[in-house]
């Protein structure tokens, strides 16, 4: 008779810390017995990010370059539908405008869904948890100091990895987890995180940033050509280019814009794709981890499918894996009330974060010209823009050598920018970086050379020079 | 939700008696019910063996050698890695969501529910069944992994001290 007392005990309604609502919907019938709405989990996220929609949408605590990113693509695709394609529809075919706008859907969607979506945020340890791994570890029990860091090793298809132990979220990390500091979460098969989109790239966003990242040359690719062509029909009959672009004065800054951009893009897509061939992520191409430099001889990646099209398919149409940090559900009253105890100041720094909306763009700014060094770069494009503006009269080939010149100067900006926002892992890791921006600079700086004693015009060369040792300044900074 | 209050109170006037708490009538906090019943949490961890899909380890927790059988559990834990394998699967099917998805620029994630969502829901369903029969009956609760983020399986071992027969 007594027995009956547990059957008769709701398994959902027993006094366990989670919440009693059904993880993936977050029930409003919960509110309706509570004399205040309960809250959201996304509310008293302990994690750097910024949240919109009530919950819908998911952001790292500063968006970046992204208002950058999506202005750049916005003002290149309308300049382009508006100065471009009247005149190609007229003198060629109406597919440019519908393949244009096709690609230009798919990559604002792309992008948007990479910047909002939650990359595989692993949600932190409960107490209960932490205690119980630190049982496990702690066998003098003494914690009066923090001791060295902890690892565990484990064995994975005859390979052996080692799972560290984090101390913000207090738990092993699984294998290819990794804490993001910006952020301030543990990622999921983390591979990097992206400034020009605003958030990190893990398991869950990676085929959104990828699709954004291919979709993006083919559109920047595709639109460089469309202009091209343009100003080529344009400036027949012995009419010049300058006439041409003195018609079509947007055409100008589209073909600046997709000259920079194009080969860095390109670039990208070509170094995600070997990576997605070979299912590893960012972090580990760049630390090395299994291609034998920190290794022993025998070290070979442990999740590749040894098989291009499977790995490829595994990491770009395998089945989607759910959030884990369930931001629309609702915490039980008595669940706050312990979360408020545990970490008071979380529920501040929601209302915190809603003050600082305003501040975000000089967060960027800060962002962006913060670091010693950078302001120096920075301000050498901004004149180097005016001067290149002013200089409408001057002929072709000079026009060729300012323009690599600007890409220079673009290249080591974003060089900069990258390894001052990713210090820790990029300059720590310079000799082995496996990235095509060296070889590619290196490229750029002897076809400079080169044009420098050809150049007919000395003020160029003088240019022309400036610009190799600004370049070797910038790159000294990011060794030093 | 009320009506698990409700059952809640039930429980509280039959172990009133031997913790001699006053019977609350109105709904009341799941701390003061929780202090007296839970006894302690066992965590069953990750197993990476074969990557990083989901799966936990096998090996029978000693804090539960007096409470469930042996083969019980882990054949609770084998259905479960068995059910998250089928989520993670690499097959025709999902291939052919992940593609359509791609074509229509991953809105249909918008739409549909992902074939790891429907899994989701049978491991739910599977849990909340095991709990009921054989679990619960034995003073022990499974959580659902998905509300740890799939990173342990909790098993919560309540004390029986007011039901002090036959264990």
């Amino acid at each position: 008779m007594k027995n009956c007392d547990y059957q008769q005990i709701d398994p959902q309604a027993l006094p366990t810390p989670t919440p009693t609502p059904p993880p993936h919907q977050g029930e409003p019938r919960a509110g309706e017995d509570k004399p205040k709405t309960p809250k959201r989990k996304w509310e008293v996220f302990p994690g750097k990010n910024r949240f919109y929609c009530d919950g819908r949408i998911i952001v790292a605590r500063q968006s970046g370059v992204l208002p950058l990113t999506l202005g750049l693509i916005l003002v290149t695709s309308g300049l382009f539908f508006i100065f471009d394609c009247p005149f190609l529809v007229k003198h060629l075919t109406s597919c440019i405008p519908v393949i244009g706008g096709v690609l230009f859907v798919f990559v604002v969607i792309t992008l948007l869904q990479t910047s909002f979506s939650d990359p595989g945020i692993l949600p932190r340890a409960t107490p209960d948890e932490a205690a119980d791994i630190e049982k496990q570890i702690d066998q003098t029990g003494n914690t009066s100091y923090r001791p060295p860091p902890r690892t565990k090793e484990v064995l994975i298809n005859q390979q052996v990895v080692k799972l560290k132990y984090c101390f913000t979220c207090k738990m092993f990390r699984p294998p290819r987890t990794s804490h993001c500091s910006l952020c301030d979460n543990c990622v999921e098969r983390f591979d990097h995180h992206c400034p020009w989109v605003g958030n990190c790239v893990g398991k869950r966003n990676y085929r959104f940033f990828y699709t954004f990242i291919v979709s993006l040359s083919f559109l920047t690719a595709f639109i460089f050509g469309c202009v091209t062509t343009h100003l080529a029909l344009r400036a027949q009959g012995g009419k010049g280019l300058v006439f041409a672009l003195q018609e079509s004065p947007g055409s100008a800054v589209e073909l600046v814009i997709c000259f920079f951009s194009v080969w860095s893009i390109l670039g990208l897509s070509g170094f995600h794709t070997y990576l997605v061939a070979s299912n590893l992520t960012t972090n580990e191409d760049i630390k090395g981890s299994w291609s034998g430099k920190s290794g022993g001889e025998d070290v070979t990646n442990p999740y590749s499918h040894k098989n291009i099209f499977i790995n490829c398919c595994s990491v770009l149409c395998g089945p989607m894996p759910p959030s884990l940090i369930d931001r629309r559900g609702f915490l039980p009253a008595d669940e706050s009330a312990q979360t408020g105890a545990a970490d008071i100041e979380l529920p501040t720094l929601a209302v915190k974060n809603e003050a600082n909306v305003f501040l975000y763009p000089l967060d960027t700014l800060v962002t962006l010209s913060g670091a010693v060094g950078f302001q120096l770069p920075a301000i050498i494009i901004i004149i180097l823009i005016i001067i290149t503006v002013s200089t409408t009269f001057v002929p072709l080939h000079v026009y060729i050598h300012v323009l690599y010149e600007l890409y220079i100067y673009f290249f080591m900006f974003l060089y900069i920018m990258c390894c001052k926002i990713d210090l820790a892992i990029i300059v720590g890791n310079l000799i082995n970086i496996n990235s095509l921006y060296i070889p590619s600079c290196v490229f750029i700086y002897f076809t400079v050379f080169i044009s420098l004693f050809h150049s007919q015009t000395v003020l160029v060369s003088i240019r022309s020079f400036c610009v190799c040792g600004c370049a070797c300044v910038c790159v000294c900074v990011c060794v030093c | 939700m009320v009506q698990d209050w409700r059952k809640l109170e039930v429980v509280d006037r039959c172990v009133a008696d031997s913790y001699e708490t006053p019977t609350m009538a109105e709904t009341h906090s799941l701390q003061d019910l929780q202090q007296p019943a839970v006894s302690s949490k066992v965590f069953v961890q990750r197993d990476y063996s074969s990557g990083t899909i989901c799966k936990f380890q096998t090996k029978f927790p000693s804090e539960l050698e007096s409470r469930v059988d042996k083969q019980q559990f882990e054949e609770t834990i084998q259905t479960l890695n068995n059910l998250y394998a089928e989520a993670e699967k690499l097959g025709g099917k999902s291939y052919l969501e992940g593609c359509l998805a791609c074509l229509t620029a991953y809105t249909i994630f918008l739409c549909m529910e992902t074939h790891y969502e429907k899994v989701l829901k049978k491991i739910a369903r599977y849990i909340k069944d095991q709990n009921e029969k054989i679990y619960a009956p034995r003073g022990l609760l499974l959580t659902d992994p998905i509300e740890r983020g799939l990173r342990v399986v909790e098993i919560t071992i309540f004390e029986d001290r007011s039901i002090g027969s036959g264990r």
